[in-house]
């Protein structure tokens, strides 16, 4: 008798577990990477290349990190890699955000083609835009040179901000700005002190997301930046330790403090770039 | 005389706003798209100055190398694997997500984490866990009983593959499970109820209510995620450099050698032309797959 009542609960509470064993191994596949990158980050060389790998928490320190940042020129790739992201950021969200404005509202002929162009970016091979861009780069003198990868990095995030910031325009509504027209404002007033203040979450989102791909951005980096000395962290940590016998401690410290950023900024707007994301291919 | 200025200024403005940005098109679409038709028909190199046309020759030299033809197999390989599996896992991962109500928004962190990873940052992480003689992976394995002895996974031709798909699956799942939970919220809570109402088990709820609904959702990402992971060079580059022996040599690492390690720029344009040729078949394909699906 007991059993007939204990078994439809055993089975709900089984029904209940399994999502959580299924999330407990993806959680712990999609974590332990970047938990074995830092913990290795710590350990010490002997330490690193035993087998089978050590798990104790002893003995670990912060001599890998000192090695990055004193011998390697790691500070210097992180500086670049900031005015870059920083630099193309300010410049590829602003221009991204006149432009969205524009084919949002088709304020010029031809903005349902130019709104689809932006679109058919995205099946080009960066493998296909990458050496002739290069190719410009260096007629003008800026290879090897940040501006050089910044101006490429502005074109390359251009046509995504820009579809993202699209969406973003369309939900203001045109009647605020008719109201403004009406009060005698000018077009370039109405747009800087209605319109801009209220895609500012947008603003924010684009800006992240332009910030992280050129800050991860490798390729286009890699040939406008080569191995000059305005190399960027991803193009920087490849050659540090691209090569076959890699120093395992220095390379995890320094892909620990390069993931910092990224990952912040990333977890910080998740919410709302998968929201952004979503929102268009929901709608396509 | 400003005022006048500015005046004109405004009502023109639509022009000015628009002009830089046109600029980032034609930089990044337009010039490039006609660099390459146009050098893929020449002998350009970029050691030499000056160029003539060669008609068909790059395309037929490229066309005859066997090199090509395994790349191309191996692309449409790498990228058709990758993208089912991480539909799949992306799937699984968000019906679970849906069903758990405590630690629901940890657990979601904590499944978008790898979304966050430069290619440079996960490939030397993979290199590390996946090493031949210290590596994680290969003590894991042995625990549980799946190999006897270490493997070289990234190392050795019959794995590097495998391994490769692996990392991008892990990488690739999490944005795939956030579309799908953005997908299965637009599926009306009625038809749940009517299933369960005419007796329908889960598994036929499933099947008959939550995939249909999914369906939309589910083909542009695979469309998206087909492109990307076709046109994908730093993945591959940076964690096996297109080895062992060519065993991981996609199409962009191909094109790549040809032209940045060999400096034949008119060959390298032959290929992305016959890479933009393909990818712009499969989208076709895909579309009208579509585009039959919701007519039946």
């Amino acid at each position: 008798m007991p059993d007939i009542v204990a078994r439809p609960r055993a089975g709900s509470l089984l029904k209940l577990a399994v999502p959580y064993i299924i999330l407990a191994v993806l959680a712990a596949w999609a974590l332990f990477p970047l938990a074995w990158m830092i913990f290795s980050s710590l350990k010490s060389y002997a330490e690193l290349y035993r087998f089978p790998p050590s798990f104790s928490l002893r003995d670990l320190g912060f001599h890998n990190y000192r090695d990055v940042i004193v011998s390697t020129p790691f500070l210097s790739f992180l500086k670049s890699s900031t005015i870059v992201a920083l630099a193309s950021t300010i410049l590829g969200t602003t221009i991204a955000a006149m432009a969205a404005y524009v084919l949002a509202r088709r304020l010029v002929r031809g903005s349902g083609a130019l709104t689809k162009l932006l679109l058919i970016a995205y099946i080009f091979p960066p493998i296909l835009v990458a050496i002739p861009l290069f190719l410009v780069v260096n007629h003008v003198g800026l290879a090897n040179t940040q501006a050089g990868l910044v101006l490429v990095h502005i074109a390359y995030t251009f046509p995504f901000s820009t579809w993202m910031l699209i969406s973003f325009f369309r939900r203001v509504p045109v009647e605020l700005e008719e109201a403004a027209r009406i009060d005698g404002a000018s077009n370039l007033t109405m747009f800087f002190r209605i319109t801009l203040p209220l895609v500012a979450p947008g603003l924010v989102t684009v800006a992240v997301f332009a910030f992280i791909s050129s800050w991860n951005e490798f390729l286009l980096s890699l040939i406008i930046l080569g191995a000059g000395d305005q190399r960027t962290l991803s193009v920087g940590l490849y050659s540090l330790v691209g090569g076959e016998f890699a120093q395992w401690g220095t390379a995890m410290a320094a892909t620990t403090l390069a993931i910092i950023p990224t990952l912040l900024l990333f977890l910080a707007v998740q919410n709302r770039m998968a929201a952004g994301l979503t929102a268009g291919a929901v709608k396509g | 005389m400003t005022t006048r200025l500015f005046a004109a200024f405004d009502r023109h403005f639509q022009l000015l706003f628009i002009l830089p940005g046109l600029l980032c098109l034609v930089g990044i679409v337009a010039y490039p798209v006609v660099w390459n038709l146009v050098a893929a028909f020449t002998n350009a190199n970029l050691i030499y100055e000056g160029w003539r046309f060669t008609g068909l020759d790059n395309f037929r030299l490229v066309l005859a190398d066997a090199e090509f033809v395994t790349s191309t197999f191996r692309t449409l390989v790498w990228t058709f694997v990758s993208v089912v599996l991480q539909l799949f896992v992306g799937l699984v991962a968000a019906l679970c997500l849906e069903k758990v109500t405590a630690g629901r928004s940890l657990l979601r962190m904590a499944l978008i984490v790898p979304w966050a990873f430069p290619a440079i940052i996960m490939a030397f992480a993979w290199r590390y866990m996946l090493d031949a003689s210290y590596g994680v992976a290969n003590y894991f394995m042995m625990i549980l009983g799946l190999i006897g002895m270490p493997h070289a996974w990234l190392g050795e031709t019959g794995t590097a593959m495998a391994a490769l798909i692996a990392m991008n699956v892990w990488f690739g799942f999490p944005f795939m499970m956030v579309a799908m939970i953005a997908g299965l919220q637009t599926i009306p809570r009625e038809l749940y109820e009517a299933a369960r109402m005419d007796g329908a088990s889960p598994w036929q709820e499933f099947l008959y209510v939550t995939l249909p609904g999914l369906k939309g959702i589910v083909a542009t990402l695979a469309t998206l995620r087909t492109i990307w992971i076709f046109n994908n060079f730093e993945f591959p580059y940076l964690t096996t450099g297109g080895g062992p022996i060519d065993a991981t040599t996609t199409l962009p690492i191909y094109a790549f050698k040809v032209g940045w390690t060999q400096y034949e720029l008119g060959r390298m344009a032959a290929v992305s032309v016959l890479m933009l040729a393909i990818l712009t078949v499969t989208t076709v394909l895909y579309l009208r797959l579509l585009r039959e699906e919701d007519d039946a």
